[in-house]
């Protein structure tokens, strides 16, 4: 389990990732950099998918969002299942399927559920 | 004067306001209260409700007009400023996060487009000026010719890798680096060439004729150096054989646009009253480089040519920009 400012980043007993955004959060690069190390920590260098539950988020700088799309870097995970219900969320949500895509599938749930369905039907090993 | 009729129409009245305080403030007399009780809470009940329903209204104009000043600045390229995210209206907070992403976003493709721009810039002025160093070798090297012929091969070569360096040059000092104005450039090409053919300007006179307006004259690098090489070949083949001797006379250079079937053409024209060709001479099959580039490159805009040979010759060129 790892915690930062902003995030809370665990392995699911079901073998994916999963990261909280807490409440009232802004990312910045560096927690975004912290959390990428800690994904790669926890899953032992191997890549699984992660759900991102971004309900609570605040905002999360230009920085940040370039880093989570993975441009120029190599993948550390294979898929991406975003929560968002709440406004602010589905902005930032709708940013990753455009103009900050992540170099891996990604898509929006409004919640853990279907985001966990998603994940176990596509990419459950 | 009648007090009880007075008192009479005064208690009417006043039951008529306290219906409509009591209906616009929903608040209902309690039992044993006064009167004047009642109506003093219904009229705070009111104020409470008027000062929050405007509390309300005026917070949300302050921060929609918070939000539509940032907008104003993203579309003035300022990204200083950022809409706040307070947290205590969710869909402003979701509105302003977007307008604040997109601004950055904005900020990020405007920067790297203006870098593009400056890049740009940076290799067309390069590209002139290898070029114009390449036309300085051959100058130099020319110097040590004794060979008039020889040296008349150097000179037009020089020509044509300066006609394609001025191309570089109007690209680099317009403000669309994409195109340039194919006015400016014919006037600065023709003048360039008058001075080296024409030294004394008198013998031969130059007229440049140039009828496309703002819009119609923006000519992509692809259309501009072939254009840009043809007129170079037919204006110094008119410089050179149209007045042999002492001869004088006109040489014209016109640009003119066509419609035709909602397609814009260009029509290039560049005539003298000179001696005209000789008659043997097969301008489709000669051996000279320049007639051959001028079908080379005529063949490359994808253009018609054109030749009449008598009282001087015209050639003329059609072509469509796109």
């Amino acid at each position: 389990m790892f915690e930062s400012r902003v995030f809370m980043t665990k392995m699911d007993d079901r073998g994916f990732i999963r990261t909280v955004v807490k409440p009232g959060s802004v990312i910045e690069l560096k927690d975004a950099q912290e959390n990428t190390e800690a994904v790669i920590r926890i899953s032992g260098g191997s890549n699984f998918p992660i759900l991102v539950n971004l309900t609570e988020i605040k905002y999360i700088s230009k920085e940040a969002r370039d880093h989570f799309s993975m441009r120029g870097r190599k993948p550390n995970v294979i898929c991406i299942a975003m929560v968002v219900n709440k406004p602010v969320s589905m902005i930032v949500g709708n940013f990753f399927l455009g103009l900050n895509k992540p170099t891996v599938p990604t898509k929006l749930f409004v919640s853990e559920k279907s985001a966990e369905k998603w994940i176990m039907e596509e990419f459950g090993k | 004067m009648d007090h009880g009729r007075i008192r009479k129409v005064m208690e009417k009245d006043r039951t008529l306001i306290f219906e409509k305080i009591k209906h616009l403030s929903s608040v209902e007399p309690m039992e044993g209260e006064s009167f004047e009780k009642t109506l003093i809470r219904a009229l705070e009940q009111m104020e409470t409700r008027c000062k929050g329903f405007s509390e309300h209204e005026v917070e949300l104009e302050r921060r929609t007009k918070e939000i539509l000043d940032v907008l104003i600045g993203y579309a003035q390229l300022q990204y200083d400023t950022k809409a706040a995210i307070d947290g205590n209206n969710q869909l402003l907070d979701g509105l302003a996060a977007g307008v604040n992403m997109l601004g950055e976003e904005l900020k990020s493709s405007t920067v790297s487009s203006q870098e593009k721009d400056i890049l740009l810039k940076e290799i067309h002025h390069r590209v002139k000026n290898n070029l114009q160093i390449i036309s300085s070798l051959l100058n130099l090297q020319s110097d040590q010719i004794k060979d008039e012929f020889a040296k008349e091969k150097y000179r037009v070569s020089r020509d044509r890798i300066q006609s394609m360096a001025l191309v570089h040059e109007k690209l680099y000092e317009s403000d669309d680096l994409a195109r340039i104005d194919f006015n400016e450039y014919v006037s600065s090409l023709a003048r360039s060439l008058n001075n080296s053919y024409n030294p004394d300007l008198k013998r031969i006179a130059l007229q440049v004729e140039l009828d496309l307006n703002a819009s119609e004259r923006l000519f992509r690098i692809e259309t501009a150096i072939p254009c840009g090489l043809i007129l170079n070949e037919l204006l110094s083949n008119a410089f050179k054989y149209a007045f042999p001797g002492d001869n004088s006379g006109t040489i014209k250079v016109v640009m003119r646009r066509n419609k035709r079937d909602g397609k814009l053409f260009y029509q290039m024209r560049v005539e003298d009253d000179g001696v005209g060709l000789p008659d043997e001479l097969d301008v489709k099959n000669t051996e000279s480089l320049g007639m051959q580039l001028v079908h080379m490159l005529s063949d490359q805009l994808g253009a018609g040519l054109t030749m009449n040979n008598g009282k001087g010759v015209c050639f003329e060129l059609e072509f469509s920009e796109n």
